[in-house]
């Protein structure tokens, strides 16, 4: 379902002394199927921006239109709300403000207890969303309180929560932040899956670089609510005075290459394939041993 | 009463430098921690089969040094911090600070005051309106004269580097300038002890980078002892010692340099391997010695020089 942003601005307080202007003449596209990831510093935006792809937030000038639906203050009705909650599943930036039930067997059941699912079928959701996002699902987990959950366990269920909806597109507001690495790959895996079979589109709002360069077809950079970068990762990693003028750093790998450039090191030709370990290694060790290669890496004649 | 906890217990994993670090800060003592009805299931023999969040940890961190705390989701990082300042108790076993036991309530005031916690999220901790109010509060609260809670509000404001916008409103600072808001809240009552849990879960990179920085400064010149619990191991490089728990136990213990020896061993204990170290890990199978704890940019370039420069001076002495 893709995603029509055009010159959305969007005020916190509006009238009030504490007014805030949060989101400044935006305009972007995020087309059907692809993956997008906002970034930006702090009080950039990303969570304003995100909250207005399923009606959290309405615009407070411009035209937000997801999957053809208007979003647009005057034009929304609470049917039409609903209809736009079912097809865009948001996770929040806070998972607490997200989870509710007694069980959680019951909060990750909500959401398809709500589109009127059979009871069966909503069992197999829940047992397949908590997989999805690497927890247990026996029956001692499933009837614990949510909330007696560590941190990480807790973003964990408000994402299969999103998840079991099975919902065409997914906005996640920093669904990796404090998640350890088995939780990660499982996640990745479940959206690489669903994007692949059924053309979901996703937004993810993060933090980490180098997760954005590997999940993105297409990278926002907001800077004070204002739109001020995009394009794919390889391209929008490459400007790296934008990138630092907009607050942000480039992924670890970016800066590893362009910090050895200045150190007048060979780190190998540039190249428009993205940057991996599996890429960069090879052709960092032919530009260290190379010149050498007579006598081998270890220094000794081969 | 307060019983002292034996100074001479020293762990293994105590970190080479050990003459510049102090007495033991926190001790604890096989400390097992269980939390009460954690299912809503109506018998209460399914909680008993339930694994102890901490099941048997002894740890001793010393004064001044910094322990970075490492593991998989649900490891039980957050309790461990939080059995450190008393907002829990131990099921069984013992916790010290500074010799107080944390059993003792009568002593909760005082190891609050030493030590102070940071969390993930800012806002929680944040109350007044204006920075210099907020970090006053504190100190207020707990009846210091007037004069003493303006000196001390104000230099803990300067030594997290916010005495610029100390006339301003939370709400208007940064993510990053709200947690450094909340470190100062946390100084102001001059604890001994830092506890830091995923301060930086929620920062953009850059305010991460400045984050780190400060925990270091506070650590280095000031000697702030710190409890820094993360995920990433790039934060924990430049801890005196890491610490990783597995399943409510101590699994892991040493210097950085030992720990990240094995990045196969840190795979399986479910922590994220950044990509500096996937590169690291590459380029010694091709026969290139980079060191497995440069994960940083700024690290990992150096190890490179030293090598280009080893390998030219190689070259020089087959030439001759
Ligand atoms: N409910 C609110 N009332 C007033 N101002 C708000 C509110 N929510 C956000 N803001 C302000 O709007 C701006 C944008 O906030 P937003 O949460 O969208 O930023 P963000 O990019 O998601 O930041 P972060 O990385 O910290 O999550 C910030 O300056 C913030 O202080
Ligand atoms: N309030 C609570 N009530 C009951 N059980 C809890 C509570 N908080 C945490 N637990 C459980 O205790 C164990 C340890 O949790 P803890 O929060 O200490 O983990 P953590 O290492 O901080 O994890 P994370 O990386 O997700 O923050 C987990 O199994 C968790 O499910
Ligand atoms: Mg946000
Ligand atoms: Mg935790």
């Amino acid at each position: 379902m893709s995603i029509v942003v055009e010159h959305l601005s969007y005020i916190y307080n509006l009238g009030a002394p504490q007014e805030h202007v949060a989101l400044r003449d935006v305009s972007l596209t995020i087309p059907d199927g692809v993956c997008a990831a906002i970034i930006g510093v702090t009080g950039s935006g990303k969570s304003t921006l995100t909250q207005h792809f399923n009606g959290l937030l309405l615009p407070t000038s411009g035209r937000v239109i997801v999957d053809g639906l208007d979003v647009t203050a005057k034009t929304t009705r609470p049917e039409h709300l609903l209809e736009l909650r079912r097809r865009v599943g948001l996770l929040f930036q806070f998972p607490e403000a997200q989870l509710f039930a007694p069980t959680i067997a019951d909060d990750v059941a909500f959401g398809p207890r709500q589109l009127r699912l059979k009871d069966k079928v909503v069992k197999e959701r829940v047992r397949w969303a908590l997989n999805a996002v690497a927890l247990p699902t026996d029956t001692e987990f499933l009837a614990r309180s949510p909330f007696a959950l560590s941190g990480g366990q807790r973003r964990r269920v408000a994402l299969a929560g999103v998840l079991a909806m099975r919902p065409l597109t997914l906005a996640l507001d920093e669904p990796s932040a404090g998640l350890d690495a088995e939780a990660r790959e499982e996640i990745y895996a479940c959206l690489d899956d669903l994007r692949a079979r059924e053309g979901v589109t996703l937004v993810i709002v993060s933090h980490d670089m180098s997760e954005v360069a590997h999940l993105a077809d297409v990278i926002f950079a907001l800077a004070g609510g204002e739109l001020k970068l995009s394009g794919p990762p390889e391209e929008v990693f490459k400007r790296t005075d934008e990138i630092l003028a907009c607050g942000l750093l480039p992924p670890p790998l970016a800066q590893t290459v362009a910090l050895a450039r200045e150190h007048g090191l060979n780190v190998g030709a540039a190249s428009d394939a993205p940057l991996t370990p599996d890429a960069l290694a090879p052709a960092l060790a032919a530009s260290l041993g190379a010149e050498h290669a007579e006598y081998g890496l270890n220094g000794h004649r081969t | 009463m307060t019983t002292q906890p034996p100074l001479v217990a020293q762990s293994i994993g105590a970190p080479e430098h050990a003459p510049t670090l102090g007495e033991v800060a926190l001790h604890l003592e096989n400390v097992v921690y269980r939390y009460p009805s954690i299912t809503n299931a109506p018998t209460s023999l399914l909680a008993a089969k339930i694994a102890p969040a901490l099941a048997g940890v002894t740890l001793d961190v010393r004064r001044g040094e910094y322990v970075a705390l490492l593991g998989h989701n649900g490891s039980g990082k957050s309790t461990l911090a939080r059995l450190l300042n008393a907002l829990l108790l131990p099921t069984s076993g013992h916790v010290y600070v500074l010799g107080h036991n944390t059993a003792d309530r009568s002593e909760h005031r005082a190891i609050r005051d030493l030590v102070g916690m940071i969390f993930s999220d800012p806002d929680n901790q944040i109350v007044a309106t204006i920075v210099e109010d907020d970090v006053a509060w504190g100190l207020a609260a707990r009846g210091y004269p007037l004069a003493q809670v303006h000196a001390r509000a104000e230099a803990a404001i300067n030594a997290v580097g916010l005495s610029a916008h100390k006339r301003r409103a939370p709400n208007e600072l940064s993510g990053g300038q709200r947690q450094r808001l909340a470190i100062a809240g946390v100084l102001a009552l001059e604890p001994v002890c830092l506890i830091a849990d995923e301060p930086t879960a929620l920062l953009d990179p850059q305010a991460r980078v400045e984050m780190l920085g400060l925990l270091h400064t506070l650590n280095r010149e000031r000697g702030l002892t710190i409890i820094h619990v993360t995920h990433l191991l790039e934060e924990a490089a430049l801890a005196d010692r890491i610490v990783i728990l597995e399943r409510g136990r101590i699994v892991r213990e040493g210097t950085p340099t030992e720990v990240f020896a094995d990045l196969e061993s840190l795979r399986s204990l479910k922590l994220i391997i950044p990509e500096l170290g996937v590169l690291g890990e590459r380029l010694r199978a091709l026969g290139v010695d980079i060191p497995p704890d440069a994960l940083t940019p700024q690290l990992f370039v150096a190890a490179l020089e030293r090598l280009e420069g080893h390998y030219r001076q190689t070259q020089h002495g087959g030439a001759q």
